[in-house]
C-alpha cells in the first residue's frame, strides 16, 4: 500500500466552521487553542484513493480571516490542494471565499480546491443564491453544500479532492 | 552608398589605346563590384557586424556575459581550470593582491567573516554556559565531589573535568521535513523511545511554528528557529533550500551535534537533493535517507546519564551523608567524653591518686594531679579507657599517701617479713601477726622510732617458728622438739594417732621445710609390749590330774581374756599379727601320755573359757610337761601358760 501525504489549507472567514467541519472526519492531532496562539492547527485525514493507493491529506486549519496576512501566507506555502468553507448563512463569507481563492492563486498559482458552502442545515437562513453557485460551478468549481452538524458531503468533498491531487 | 555602372566617372576617360584597355579594366571591376553589391549586399553587412563585433567587444559585453556564464555552468568549471592551468596562476594571483592590498579585502570579507565569527564564538560560549549550568545543577550531587577527585588525581583543571562528564545527552528522534510543504519526508526513533501519535502532524505544527516565529519575531530573512528548548528536551534545526531537518535530544545538546546534523543535510542534499526538491508527498521514495539520518541518532552516556531526580536522590544521598557525619561526629564526641568520664571517675576511685583539676578543650582532655608512685601511673591506664595518648593532656607530681595500703606498701618493703607473718596497718597501729625466725623478730627492735603513718607497734600475735610448731602440734610431755634451720626434729613417745598426724600437720606450715621423727616411737608398742610381757607371765592353775581350774582361778581366766583382748586390738592397730599359744601344762608325775592327754585337754578347756568371753580367732594349742621344776614344787607346773608370737614380717 502506497501513502501519498499532501499539504492541504483550509481557508474561509471566520465562524464559517471549518474546524466542526472536518472535526468528525479527521484525526485531531492538536488542540484547538493552536487557532489561537498559533493561528494554525494540524488535522490529517487518509482517505483510500484504490486498493494500492491511499492519500493522507495534512489538513492546515487556519484561523478564520476574510484576507491573507503575512503569516497566513507563510502557512500556504507548498500546499497542494485548498479546501474554501463559506457560510451558506452569511453571504459575505462567500465573497471572503472568492477573495481568499484570489489570493491564494497568486500565491501558489492553480492547485485543485473544493469550495464547500456550509451549514447547510440552516436552509431557512440561507443567503446564498443558487445563480451565483452555478456561475461558480460553470467556472469549473467543485462547490458542495456541507453541514458540520448532519456530516453532508464532508467526506464526499475530502476523498475528491484526495482524487484531484494524487490520481 | 549605391553604384550605377553604367555611368563612368572621371578619371576612366580614354586618351590612348592603352589608356582604354586600362579603362575598360577599371569598368569592369566597377561592374563586378556593382553586381557584388546587389548580390551579397545582405551577407557584405553581416561580415561587417561581425568584423565590428570582434573589433569592438566591448559593446556587445552585454550579450557575451550571459553566454559565458552557460558556458561555465555547462562544462565543469574543475577541468576549465584545469585545462587553462588557471590554478596556480589564480592563486597566486590572489595571493599577490591579497599582499598588495589586504585592507581591500578585509573590507570585502568584513561583512561575511565578522557575523560567521560571531556566530561561532556565541554557540561557543553556549556551548560552554549550558555545561556551566548542568554544572552548577548538579552542585550539590556526589558527582562534583567525584569530579573534584578525579581533577585533582588527574592534573586536568576541574572545568575541564565538568565539561568531559556533563555533555551527556541522546538524539530520539529526526524529522526530516519538507521545506516548502512542511511534509514529513522521513522520521527515526531511537530505540526504546515512545513513538509519536502522528509525526506526519507533527512535522507539519513544527513548520507552522517556524514560520510563525519567523514572521512574528524575526527581521532578516536569514533568520531562522534554530533551538527550541522544552524541559529535559532540546529540538536543533537545521535547512538547506530543500529540508529541514529537525532533531530532538534529550540531556545536554552539545552544540557540536549541529555539525553533525548540518553535515548529514548536505549529505542528504548531494545524494537525494533532486528527490527531497521534487518531493511530492511519496516518503517512500526516499527510504534510502534513512541511513544517512540514523546516523544522527547519536548519544552519549556518561555514567550521569540519569532522568532527572538522579541530582534529588544525590542530594537526599548528600543529606544523609552529612547526616550520618554529623551524626557520626556526635557520637564520636560523646563517646570519648564517655570514657574520659570513665577515666576520671576510676581515677578518682583509685587510692593514692588525686586529681587537682581537669577540663576538656573540644575532644581533648586536659588534666592535672598527683598520684603515689606505689600506684600504676595515671597515664598508662588512659589505654584501658580507649583515650588515645593524643586525646589526654595530663600534669602529674607524686606524693606518699598515708592511706593504711601504701603504709603497709612502703612498711612491706622495709621489713620484709617472712610469709608467714601478716602485716598490716589499722588506726595508725602496724599489726604483725605469725610465725618467724628468731633473727627476723629480732630485727623489730632495731627499727627507727618513726615509721610514716604508724603511731605504734603491735606485735603480740607475733611468735617464733617452734612456738608456732608447738601450738599446732601440741606435742605430749613424752615428746621434745627442735626447730633449726627450718627442720623439725621430733623425739621421745608419742600415741599412734598423735604421731601420724604429724605430716599432714607439718604440711600446713610453710615454714618447716623438713621434719626428722626417727627417734619418735609410739607409745601404743610399748604397752603391746607390756601386754605380752604381762600375758606371758600369767599361768592358771590347775588341781592334781584336772583339766578345770580352781575356783579361784576361774576369775584369772577373765583378766586373761581381757589382757588378750588388748593385746589383740593393739596388735590390729600396730598392724603386727600376733598368735597366742595356750599352753597346757603338766607336771611329770603320771605317765607321758596321760599327761600330754591332761595337758591337752588343760589348754583345750582354756581356749573354751576364752571363747566364752569373745576371743574367738588367735589361739592355737600347745603341750608341755615340766620336769625340771617338781623338786620345787609340782603344783606350780599343773597350769596353762600363755605365748604371743609375731607372725609379721620382723621389721
Amino acid at each position: 500500500m502506497k501513502i501519498i501525504q499532501k499539504k492541504v489549507c483550509l481557508l474561509g472567514d471566520f465562524g464559517v466552521g471549518k474546524t466542526s467541519l472536518v472535526a468528525r472526519f479527521v484525526t485531531n492531532a492538536f488542540p484547538e487553542k493552536y487557532l489561537t496562539t498559533v493561528g494554525v492547527k494540524m488535522d490529517t485525514k487518509t482517505v483510500a484513493i484504490n486498493d494500492e493507493l491511499q492519500a493522507k491529506l495534512i489538513l492546515w486549519d487556519i484561523a478564520g480571516e476574510s484576507a491573507l496576512n503575512t503569516k497566513t501566507s507563510s502557512y500556504l506555502r507548498g500546499s497542494a490542494g485548498l479546501i474554501f468553507v463559506a457560510d451558506g448563512t452569511r453571504e459575505n463569507t462567500l465573497t471572503s471565499a472568492l477573495q481568499l481563492k484570489q489570493e491564494a492563486d497568486n500565491l501558489l498559482g492553480a492547485v485543485p480546491f473544493v469550495l464547500l458552502i456550509n451549514k447547510h442545515d440552516l436552509i431557512a437562513e440561507w443567503d446564498i443564491s443558487e445563480t451565483v453557485v452555478d456561475e461558480l460551478k460553470q467556472q469549473g468549481w467543485q462547490v458542495f453544500y456541507s453541514s458540520a452538524k448532519t456530516g453532508e458531503n464532508v467526506e464526499q468533498a475530502l476523498l475528491l479532492l484526495a482524487q484531484n491531487l494524487v490520481g | 552608398m549605391t553604384v550605377d555602372a553604367n555611368q563612368p566617372s572621371e578619371k576612366n576617360q580614354p586618351h590612348t589605346s592603352d589608356d582604354a584597355q586600362t579603362l575598360e579594366q577599371l569598368i569592369e571591376k566597377k561592374r563586378y563590384q556593382a553586381l557584388k553589391a546587389l548580390l551579397l549586399a545582405e551577407e557584405s553587412e553581416r561580415l561587417a557586424s561581425l568584423e565590428h563585433y570582434i573589433h569592438h567587444p566591448d559593446a556587445h559585453i552585454e550579450k557575451i556575459a550571459p553566454l559565458l556564464a552557460q558556458a561555465i555552468q555547462q562544462a565543469n568549471l574543475a577541468s576549465i581550470y584545469q585545462a587553462l592551468e588557471l590554478n596556480t596562476i589564480v592563486q597566486d594571483k590572489i595571493i599577490e593582491s591579497v599582499q598588495n592590498d589586504t585592507a581591500m579585502y578585509t573590507q570585502a570579507l568584513y561583512p561575511v567573516i565578522l557575523p560567521a565569527i560571531k556566530k561561532s564564538i556565541a554557540e561557543a560560549f553556549k556551548e560552554m554556559m549550558q555545561s556551566l549550568n548542568y554544572a552548577i545543577e548538579q552542585g550539590f550531587s556526589l558527582n562534583r565531589f567525584a569530579w573534584h577527585f578525579e581533577a585533582w588525581r588527574s592534573g586536568v583543571p576541574y572545568r575541564e573535568v565538568v565539561l568531559r562528564h556533563t555533555l551527556s545527552f541522546r538524539v530520539e528522534q529526526v524529522f526530516l521535513i519538507h521545506r516548502e510543504s512542511g511534509l514529513l519526508i522521513r522520521h527515526l526513533s531511537s530505540a526504546g523511545v515512545q513513538q509519536l501519535r502522528d509525526s506526519d502532524a507533527v512535522s507539519a505544527m513544527l513548520t507552522a511554528i517556524q514560520d510563525f516565529i519567523k514572521d512574528s519575531f524575526s527581521v532578516n530573512d536569514s533568520d531562522h528557529l534554530d533551538t527550541v528548548e522544552i524541559g529535559d528536551y532540546t529540538v536543533f534545526l537545521t535547512r538547506d533550500s530543500n529540508a529541514v531537518l529537525a532533531c530532538v535530544i534529550w540531556g545536554m545538546a552539545p552544540y557540536a551535534l549541529r555539525e553533525v546534523f548540518d553535515n548529514a543535510l548536505r549529505v542528504i542534499d548531494k545524494n537525494y537533493g533532486e528527490l527531497v526538491s521534487n518531493f511530492d508527498g511519496d516518503s517512500s521514495l526516499l527510504e534510502p535517507v534513512d541511513a544517512i539520518l540514523h546516523s544522527c541518532l547519536l548519544f552519549k552516556d556518561n555514567s550521569t546519564f540519569k532522568k532527572k531526580d538522579a541530582s534529588i536522590k544525590n542530594f537526599a544521598i548528600l543529606l544523609l551523608l552529612i547526616f550520618v557525619g554529623v551524626g557520626y561526629w556526635r557520637y564520636d564526641n560523646w563517646q570519648f567524653q564517655q570514657r574520659a568520664e570513665h577515666y576520671l571517675q576510676a581515677l578518682q576511685q583509685t587510692a593514692g591518686v588525686i586529681i587537682t583539676s581537669h577540663s576538656y578543650d573540644g575532644k581533648k582532655l586536659l588534666i592535672k594531679g598527683l598520684y603515689d608512685p606505689l600506684t600504676q601511673n595515671p597515664q598508662q591506664r588512659s589505654a584501658q579507657f580507649g583515650l588515645k595518648p593524643q586525646q589526654i593532656t595530663s600534669q602529674w607530681q607524686t606524693y606518699q599517701s598515708l592511706e593504711p595500703f601504701f603504709v603497709e606498701q612502703r612498711l612491706t618493703r622495709l621489713l620484709q617479713p617472712p610469709n608467714t607473718v601478716s602485716l598490716h596497718v589499722s588506726n595508725n597501729t602496724l599489726i604483725l601477726a605469725g610465725a618467724a625466725s628468731k633473727s627476723w623478730l629480732k630485727q623489730l627492735d632495731l627499727l627507727p622510732p618513726v615509721l610514716i603513718g604508724v603511731d605504734k607497734i603491735d606485735t603480740h600475735a607475733l611468735k617464733t617458728y617452734l612456738q608456732a610448731i608447738t601450738e599446732l602440734l601440741q606435742p605430749p610431755p613424752t615428746v621434745t622438739m627442735e626447730f633449726k634451720e627450718l627442720n623439725l626434729l621430733v623425739q621421745g613417745t608419742a600415741s599412734l594417732d598423735w604421731i601420724q598426724s604429724l605430716p599432714g600437720k607439718l604440711m600446713t606450715l610453710p615454714f618447716v621445710q623438713s621434719y626428722d621423727i626417727k627417734n619418735l616411737t609410739f607409745s601404743e608398742a610399748a604397752q603391746l609390749q607390756q601386754l605380752v610381757e604381762s600375758l606371758e607371765k600369767t599361768s592358771i592353775y590347775f588341781a592334781n590330774e584336772q583339766a578345770t581350774p580352781t575356783d579361784a582361778e576361774q576369775k584369772d581366766v577373765a583378766l586373761v581374756a581381757d589382757t588378750i583382748k588388748q593385746l589383740q586390738a593393739l596388735s590390729v592397730q600396730l598392724n603386727k599379727p600376733v598368735e597366742i599359744i595356750v599352753i597346757g601344762q603338766t607336771n611329770s608325775d603320771g605317765t607321758i601320755k596321760f599327761n600330754q592327754n591332761l595337758a591337752q585337754k588343760r589348754a583345750e578347756y582354756m581356749i573354751e573359757q576364752l571363747k566364752t568371753h569373745g576371743i574367738l580367732s588367735g589361739l592355737k594349742t600347745a603341750m608341755k610337761t615340766d620336769r625340771k621344776y617338781e623338786k620345787t614344787g609340782k603344783e606350780l607346773h599343773r597350769k596353762t601358760s600363755f605365748k604371743v608370737i609375731f607372725t609379721g614380717v620382723d621389721e
